[in-house]
């Protein structure tokens, strides 16, 4: 029940996600023009009054100041009739998701969506018939956003989220089952088993918090994996994607996968190319390969363009590598120069350069849409969501350690529930008398 | 034209746990008050077990006497044990309890009751309501009927400006025992049942649980010493905010236990269980479980705890708590036999369940006045709630609110951060219940500041505003008060090695023994002089100071949408933009308020956007 305490301070990404020129971080609340003064290296307060000003942020982890454009509206005369501040930034989706969640740990709270609109109609800013339009969209739920984000970013950890929010909500049981029902003759859990399921859920949102900061948006951009047999004309087109920089092209430093990769900066935004080169020297068959790229690349690869030579029909083992939906494979044809291609097959020539930019533009049409405009605030909210689960979790696990009242314990765990709520779904802890009532026999 | 005719501002039928207080409130607020029961022996009767309190139970207690009700002061001059449950955990979890001289407690309310002015207790067996159309159709409550009044059997008519009705288990009431049924609300009463046509007629909906109670046994031929003995606490501490300290001598409980012969035994006639044979269909508290559930869902279990309770010192009846059942007679005698210490014991009342009829509170306002009839009020276990302190609660606020009303004053509603009776309350009216309700410390979200210590501080100036508080507890608040302002400031201005002394309090291992003596000469004198109750504010609020500033924070966030009214017309149906589920949803409780909303089950935050786009 987060999303409508309207004297909250707010905080969202405004301009589309990605890399652009410049991004636009909005806030909105009594308290936007403070959080952003206490991140100004000048230290000085924002003065009231409708502005705007160049100024530098601080941001934890960041060694240089962050300049911004800072904007500053009034309440009443803004567009929420609230206080207002847009922060515009350079357009690096690292840096931007930091600016966020760096508000966000200052107090601020990640708008739902629509809630900019909201408040602008609370205000009387916005006639109803416009505000309508933005209903849809707080319909479809923040939830549902959130659950996205995190499993694009932390993929594979959903289940065992849900897992741990179950395994919690039985601890929690256990230990009101404990407060409320005292004067039964029943040990409803020791200290050392409530211990090993705490330790149990801090490794886990651990690993998540990990997970969740290494595919960050910007170091985890649209990645394309290059497959086909040998000599189909991988590596000549890999080159060739990579123009003039193909001297980029280097091995990852401090990593024992066998293939290559490189930047690739396209309309649309960034991705990364993989020539799966290395498994040319195995001299394995493509249905070798293809088992290969479905065990190794399907987790790490967005999409898969299978090169087949021009010259040959596809194989029946490409012929169902095509097939394949996740990740999608498809079919691009190299030395299209030297034969004729079928319509509707992304034809390319490394040698003349012929289909090269058609490509590019392709890529980066999947690339945009692969970007759910979502994304970027999600990420911030997921952070933001895993580090107070973690911090609720280490405090509950240090108050069983010093015995302290199990009233406190419990308070921790409802901590971490709420914010694990807010990440998989279902904050209520309504059935914590069904989970009672179930396992222990209760009552006079 | 009934052939006689009473006049009155308020009426309550039932002279329970509920109405007693419903009435005395309304008396006491200047309201000419009529207390009726059909049986004016059995005021403020414990059908049940002798116990007042208990965990979250005796939370609400203290919250009734804080507020200006009767149950603790009562409770304090008639009870024989008293005991801290909880001690060992944090001091919100603290809960005091105390077994009753059963008919001490019944004649010494019943004689509060008959001393109060303005306030007449009468035998009458109540078999309808009196109700008119309202003017104009509808009330800006939504109410389109209002109540003149009720009809006793004998053509009397007692008009009214409000009714109570706390009802018990009485409505339809039939009890069973093995296979032998019969009607009444309790052993040797009767059952209400024309009231209930009554109810029905006038477009409620009603519903039927089931509860339960043990035999009770001659203490004269309990063994005594095959049982463990548990004693009340050395230091017995009152309920009641006007008591400074407890006299009277306390008397044992003891406890034994079930064995797997017994379990056998009620096994092989479970066939003839009203609760398994099919006879009784309705749910009962799955908390206050029969011994015969017990052994059919905890199988596996090899021994239930029994608690012996004296039910008074004028008495050698023993009340055996735990071993609730309506299994038939035989049973339970030959069950008797196979326990320790109650092999020999002579049978006084058997154990027998029963059903009765209860009005879902999903049709009642926060102020437990009825969404259709205006000036009708429910408490009690018509509300669907199950024991004495719960039932006590919402007959002092029904109480209250239909003087209010009356006085034309502003309704007195507590919210889920003030009372564990504003968590009540709010479950009742929003979610509505699908078992027997009771109180648990679980369902109060700010609980660290719902405190028994406390309770005085959080609600008697509520009481006092409505005028329930009389000047010797406004003053003992008010001395309160200042002291804890005077030590707080000692303890802030003062310092020791850089740190001041509230900040030495703070850490768990310090005492306030030891802060005293930190304390500079002619201040220690100062805390060492303090009353204990003074003390023990600065303290807890000291050492739990985080905590309590982290719910205080919570609370505000809370209060922020409780302060968003839905006008009480508002039509749900005409948002076109919300969904079929919430619109119906909305439409049936009607909160009063976004964050009433906002805990209806199943209303998204979706759906409050929605609502919130619309309210204003």
């Amino acid at each position: 029940m987060t999303s409508f305490h309207l004297d909250d301070t707010i905080v969202a990404l405004s301009s589309a996600p990605g890399a652009g020129v410049r991004a636009i971080v909005r806030l909105s609340g009594p308290q936007a023009c403070a959080l952003v003064s206490s991140l100004l290296v000048s230290g000085a307060p924002l003065p009231r009054g409708q502005h705007h000003r160049q100024e530098e942020l601080r941001l934890p982890t960041l060694d240089a100041p962050l300049p911004v454009e800072v904007h500053v509206w009034v309440s009443p005369r803004s567009y929420t009739g609230q206080d207002m501040v847009e922060l515009h930034t350079p357009g690096s989706p690292p840096l931007v998701d930091l600016l966020i969640a760096t508000l966000l740990d200052q107090g601020a709270r990640a708008a739902g969506p629509g809630e900019f609109t909201l408040r602008a109609f609370l205000a009387g800013k916005l006639d109803l018939t416009r505000a309508e339009a933005v209903l849809g969209v707080i319909d479809a739920g923040s939830r549902a956003e959130l659950r996205q984000a995190l499993g694009q970013l932390a993929g594979g950890v959903a289940r065992p989220l849900q897992e741990l929010r179950d395994d919690l909500l039985n601890l929690l049981a256990d230990v009101e089952a404990g407060l409320d029902f005292s004067e039964e003759d029943i040990t409803f859990v020791q200290q050392e088993d409530l211990l090993h399921r705490l330790s149990k859920g801090l490794a886990l949102i651990t690993l998540v918090g990990k997970q969740v900061d290494q595919r960050g948006m910007g170091e985890r951009p649209f990645r394309v994996a290059l497959a086909g047999r040998p000599n189909a004309g991988k590596s000549s087109l890999f080159n060739a994607l990579g123009g003039k920089s193909s001297a980029l092209v280097s091995p990852e430093p401090g990593t024992t996968r066998d293939y290559l990769l490189q930047r690739l900066e396209v309309e649309g935004g960034a991705l990364e190319l993989i020539d799966t080169a290395g498994w040319q020297a195995v001299n394995g068959t493509i249905e070798e390969q293809a088992q290969q790229l479905g065990r190794e690349q399907t987790r790490e690869a967005d999409l898969v363009l299978l090169c087949i030579d021009a010259n040959h029909a596809p194989t029946p083992e490409e012929e169902a590598f095509l097939t394949q939906k996740d990740p999608p494979v498809v079919h691009v044809a190299t030395k299209s120069d030297q034969a004729p291609v079928l319509p509707g097959v992304l034809a390319t020539s490394a040698s003349t350069g012929t289909g090269l930019d058609d490509l590019k533009r392709w890529l980066g049409e999947r690339v945009r849409r692969h970007r759910r405009p979502a994304l970027a605030p999600s990420l911030s909210r997921c952070r933001h969501h895993v580090a107070r689960c973690l911090d609720h979790l280490r405090r509950a696990h240090r108050a069983v350690l010093e015995e302290d009242p199990a009233e406190i314990v419990a308070l921790e765990v409802r901590g971490a529930l709420t914010q694990l709520g807010e990440m998989v779904g279902a904050v209520y802890t309504d059935d914590l008398l069904d989970r009672i009532f179930s396992r222990f026999c209760i009552g006079k | 034209m009934p052939a006689l005719t009473f006049e009155f501002d308020v009426v309550v039928v039932g002279a329970g746990h509920a109405g007693v207080e419903a009435a005395l409130a309304a008396a006491r607020l200047g309201l000419r008050t009529a207390l009726l029961t059909m049986n004016a022996d059995a005021v403020a009767q414990m059908s049940c077990n002798p116990a007042i309190g208990g965990v979250a139970k005796g939370q609400i207690v203290r919250e009734i006497d804080a507020l200006g009700g009767a149950m603790g002061e009562v409770i304090d001059v008639s009870a024989i044990q008293f005991r801290m449950l909880n001690r060992t955990k944090g001091p919100a979890m603290h809960s005091p309890r105390a077994q009753a001289d059963k008919k001490l407690y019944q004649f010494t309310m019943k004689q509060r009751v008959e001393a109060q002015p303005n306030l007449t207790l009468r035998q009458e067996l109540i078999e309808g309501l009196v109700l008119e159309e309202v003017a104009g159709g509808v009330r800006p409550s939504g109410a389109t009927r209002r109540v003149l009044g009720v009809l006793a059997r004998g053509d009397t008519l007692y008009r009214a400006q409000a009714v109570v009705l706390t009802t018990g288990t009485f409505l339809k009431a039939l009890m069973h025992t093995g296979e032998a049924k019969t009607q009444g609300g309790r052993a040797g009463d009767q059952s209400a049942e024309a009231l209930s046509e009554s109810l029905a007629s006038c477009g409620f909906e009603l519903a039927r649980f089931k509860t339960g109670t043990p035999c009770r046994l001659n203490g004269r031929t309990i063994d005594f010493s095959k049982c463990e003995v548990q004693p009340g606490d050395s230091d017995p501490r009152p309920f009641s905010f006007l008591h400074g300290a407890v006299t009277q001598p306390q008397l044992d409980c003891h406890i034994t236990y079930t064995s797997p012969e017994v379990h056998d035994l009620i096994r092989a006639n479970l066939d003839r269980a009203p609760m398994y044979s099919g006879q009784i269909q309705s749910r009962g508290p799955r908390y206050c479980p029969s011994i015969e559930d017990k052994v059919v869902r905890f199988a596996d279990k090899e021994r239930h705890q029994i608690f012996l309770e004296p039910e008074g010192r004028n008495t050698l009846e023993y009340y055996c708590n735990g071993i609730s059942t309506s299994l038939p007679k035989d049973v339970q005698q030959a069950m008797l036999r196979l326990i320790p210490g109650l092999e020999r014991a002579e049978v006084m009342r058997w154990g027998y369940a029963v059903e009765y009829d209860y009005a879902p509170p999903t049709q009642l306002h926060a102020t437990l006045e009825t969404k259709f009839v205006e000036g009708l009020y429910f408490a009690g276990q018509i509300n669907g709630t199950t024991g004495y302190e719960e039932a006590a609660a919402q007959g002092l606020l029904a109480g209250i609110n239909a003087a209010l009303k009356i006085k034309h004053e502003p309704a007195l509603i507590l919210d889920r951060a003030q009372a564990y009776i504003g968590v009540l309350i709010d479950d009742l009216v929003t979610r509505g219940v699908d078992e027997p309700y009771r109180m648990f410390t679980s369902r109060a979200e700010y609980r660290l500041l719902l405190r028994h210590d406390n309770a005085d501080r959080r609600l008697t100036p509520l009481g006092r505003r409505v005028g329930l508080v009389e000047n010797q507890r406004w003053q003992r608040l008010q001395e309160k008060e200042e002291e804890i302002v005077r030590l707080q400031e000692v303890l802030t201005r003062h310092r020791h090695e850089r740190h001041t002394l509230e900040q030495w309090l703070r850490r768990p291992e310090t005492t306030w023994e030891e802060v005293t003596a930190l304390a500079p000469g002619e201040c220690r004198e100062a805390l060492q002089k303090a009353g204990p109750e003074a003390i023990e504010q600065v303290v807890l609020e000291a050492k739990y100071s985080g905590y309590i500033a982290r719910q205080a924070d919570q609370v505000e966030r809370f209060q922020r949408m409780e302060a968003r009214p839905i006008p009480p017309h508002f039509d749900f149906h005409a948002v076109p933009q919300m969904r079929a589920e919430a619109k119906e949803k909305l439409a049936r409780i009607r909160p009063a308020n976004l964050g009433q909303a906002s805990r209806i089950s199943g209303i998204n935050p979706a759906d409050l956007a929605v609502l919130l786009m619309y309210l204003d």
